[in-house]
């Protein structure tokens, strides 16, 4: 209970932290989006400076821009748009990519644990175990355009980019989910070989109870303590990966728009997509700390 | 101590294997600049070529007048080009009873004469087009590659051989000032056609032909192109982690040993920082700065120095309690000095190898930076690492998944020397997690 306390109190001021952090940077950023070749008419340079309020002392400039994003009223540089609708209208997608991943990357790593410590040190262990190291090592922008030239591209089985059907879903889940599924595997695999010679396990052996019995009940419940603990930065890695994911298979979803709002310095958007970001990961912190308490009785006690 | 950590570290076969790994991968990538032609030369006419291919096309029907500007003589003052001419014709041909009847491009059967001895096949054979070459002499017996029956033999392309010749193209501000043949001018235009050209020359100096791992759409070469990426990939990733461990074993060494308040207000900061998505601040900060390589160290840098604080506060904390601290303060030692000279070498072991986990980390992040275009720049020219060349070769896939190499190269050797990374770290944790249980007892 303390420990999810205590993420309750640091939240707001991480939050803070990435607001000042990102209002810092905008405010210093020296290209800006209006810069012209020709010197602007300082009469023209006041005015605008006055409509974007930029005449205002800082910190009242940094209320007002926060209060922008948190009710999404901030203009972006589109003529007419606002964060707020520009979010609104790609979130979904991203969530959706970022949701499949995490399903199947829990999934698929849980399942690569329990076949490898079915039989420990068997050929199955050894494969599942040393494809789970190299496949933390590849980066989800590597494992992407490899599987846009085989699936896509060599055999035509699925959509190279794209975004629409289920099948277009396909390749860019498996990308994103490829890292998260390893490092799941590993700590669920480490946690399993740990309790092997637990004595509740040793007991529930020696009253006869299954071999895949004990695995799927009595040992995979300490195991999935360390997978719950690591969805919070499994969360953070989804949202980074989702970046270039998007990219890499032309999804239209934040993380493109991410890009595309860094690439034309679209500050206020770059500004208001950290921000989401970084909200929606410490929501997924809290949310793993409340998962590790719901499996770990210990947790709860401590 | 180092002797015991490398006992431990050289029974770990893999771990041994990334360090020879991540060894080549360094000494290749230092040497670059001696052992790879320069990344930067662009040579358009050639356009991508698989690896292991020989320059076929140098001066690809680039034709040369005196007085004109050419775009292979452009960029420099004198070209020599050693080639040997060959005018191509086409014959077709015909077995009759064990010997070759050769009909000339205008269908005239030509006698033995006509068609030189131990002239060169060089074009395709054949109706499926398959390059062969070999000795023919007519009237003679066939080689024995040509009877096979199920291949018709149809057409065949011969060249005559001739002498090797040299051609020199002097060049002045770009424009043809002399053309010699074998040391003879020639005042006339030429068109210098690419596929037999033996060796090439610019400003005496001698033009790599050869491309180990092929060349992208530009025709530079791509052996280079890795290894100079790897340069500066590698690079971000030593001077990061050298400025995370310089923030990192400060913050932590401060917290440990001041204890107390400033400690509990240091580590709530870490806890604080921790949960803030560095990566995207950094591409914030990237869209907001200029993109030069010091800016990449202190931003790469100031991303990982959070557990390394951690490990050091945490030995700190124990040795502080040490009767060599008591000495040292009793000595009149100030602070710093205790810090720096007694605390921080104590705890370097565990500290150096969290560094060696480091290193992939920022040059993973380096190339996803570099991947969606925010990679280094300087004048304004983004310069290549790794995630550049990957997001280069996925453009070069087109739609037909072509030029393959060109993703290929440049992925494997970032996830190779990634994994590679890796193993060492992993080895080296495991190597000295046995003294750190030692020490415990």
């Amino acid at each position: 209970m303390n420990h999810l306390l205590r993420r309750l109190v640091y939240a707001p001021l991480v939050l803070l932290v990435i607001a000042l952090a990102t209002f810092a940077m905008v405010r210093s950023a020296k290209g800006g989006p209006f810069d012209a070749e020709r010197a602007i008419d300082p009469t023209v340079q006041a005015a605008q400076a006055k409509r974007m309020g930029f005449d205002r002392p800082l910190p009242e400039q940094f209320v007002r821009t926060m209060a922008g994003v948190a009710d999404g009223s901030l203009p972006t540089l589109s003529p007419g748009q606002t964060v707020g609708r520009v979010i609104a209208g790609k979130a979904a997608t991203t969530a959706l990519l970022g949701g499949c991943a995490l399903i199947l990357a829990v999934l698929t790593g849980i399942a690569l644990a329990l076949a490898g410590a079915a039989r420990p040190s068997s050929w199955v262990d050894r494969l599942t175990g040393s494809s789970a190291m190299a496949a933390v090592a590849v980066p989800a922008f590597v494992i992407g355009p490899v599987l846009v030239l085989v699936f896509g591209l060599w055999l035509p089985w699925l959509p190279a980019a794209g975004w629409g059907t289920w099948a277009h879903l396909i390749l860019p889940v498996v990308a994103l989910a490829t890292a998260p599924a390893a490092r799941i595997a590993r700590l669920a695999r480490s946690t399993l070989a740990e309790s092997a010679n637990a004595d509740h396990v040793r007991t529930a052996r020696a009253k006869g109870v299954g071999s895949w019995r004990v695995l799927a009940v009595h040992q995979l419940r300490p195991a999935l303590v360390p997978v719950a603990a690591y969805l919070g930065t499994a969360s953070a890695y989804l949202l980074t990966g989702s970046v270039v994911i998007e990219q890499v298979f032309q999804v239209p979803g934040l993380g493109s728009e991410m890009i595309q709002a860094a690439m034309n310095r679209d500050h206020n958007l770059v500004m208001a997509l950290t921000l989401l970001f970084g909200s929606l990961i410490i929501v997924c912190n809290l949310l793993a700390d409340v998962a590790v308490m719901a499996i770990d009785p210990r947790a709860r006690r401590a | 101590m180092n002797g015991t950590l490398w006992s431990h570290f050289r029974r770990d076969r893999w771990a041994v294997g990334g360090l020879t790994v991540v060894v080549v991968v360094v000494a290749l990538c230092v040497l670059a600049p001696w052992i790879a032609p320069p990344p930067e030369e662009l040579r358009p006419w050639l356009g991508a070529r698989p690896p292991l291919s020989r320059d076929p096309a140098v001066a690809l029907v680039n034709r040369f007048a005196p007085g004109e500007a050419t775009a292979l003589a452009a960029g420099c003052r004198q070209l020599e080009l050693t080639l040997s001419a060959g005018a191509d014709r086409l014959y077709r041909c015909a077995l009759r009873r064990g010997s070759l009847e050769i009909r000339g491009p205008d269908a005239r059967l030509l006698d033995s004469l006509t068609v030189p001895l131990g002239a060169v096949v060089v074009g395709p054979l054949g109706v499926e087009g398959a390059a062969v070459a070999g000795e023919l002499r007519a009237g003679g017996a066939a080689p024995r590659w040509l009877v096979d029956p199920a291949r018709p033999v149809r057409y065949l392309r011969l060249s005559e051989a001739t002498a090797v010749q040299l051609w020199s193209i002097d060049c002045n501000d770009g424009r043809v000032s002399a053309i010699r043949c074998d040391g003879v001018p020639v005042d006339h235009e030429v068109e210098l056609r690419g596929e037999r050209v033996l060796a090439l020359r610019a400003d005496g100096r001698e033009r790599n032909a050869f491309h180990l791992l092929g060349t992208d759409q530009q025709g530079r070469d791509l052996w280079s192109r890795t290894l100079h990426g790897g340069r500066l990939s590698l690079l971000v990733g030593l001077v990061a982690t050298a400025v995370s461990l310089c923030i990192g074993v400060l913050y932590g060494a401060i917290a440990g040993y001041r204890g107390g308040r400033t400690d509990a207000v240091m580590v709530a900061g870490i806890n604080i920082l921790d949960a803030v998505p560095f990566l995207f601040l950094v591409i914030l900060l990237m869209t907001a700065l200029d993109r030069s390589l010091i800016i990449f160290f202190a931003a790469l840098g100031a991303v990982q120095w959070l557990t390394t604080a951690r490990i050091v506060r945490a030995q700190v904390l124990s040795l502080a309690a040490g009767d060599f601290v008591l000495a040292a303060r009793s000595a009149g030692l100030p602070p710093w000095r205790i810090i720096t000279r007694h605390l921080v070498p104590n705890c370097l072991g565990p500290v150096l190898v969290f560094a060696a986990l480091t290193v992939p980390a920022v040059i993973l992040e380096e190339s996803f930076l570099s991947f969606i275009g925010l990679g280094v720049q300087q004048d304004g020219r983004p310069l290549d690492s790794w995630g550049s060349l990957v997001a280069q070769g996925m453009a070069g896939l087109g739609s037909h998944g072509g030029q393959v190499w060109l993703l290929a190269v440049p992925a494997l050797a970032m996830t190779g020397t990634l994994l590679a990374l890796n193993l060492v770290g992993d080895g080296l944790r495991a190597a000295l997690d046995p003294r750190l249980a030692r020490m415990a007892r």
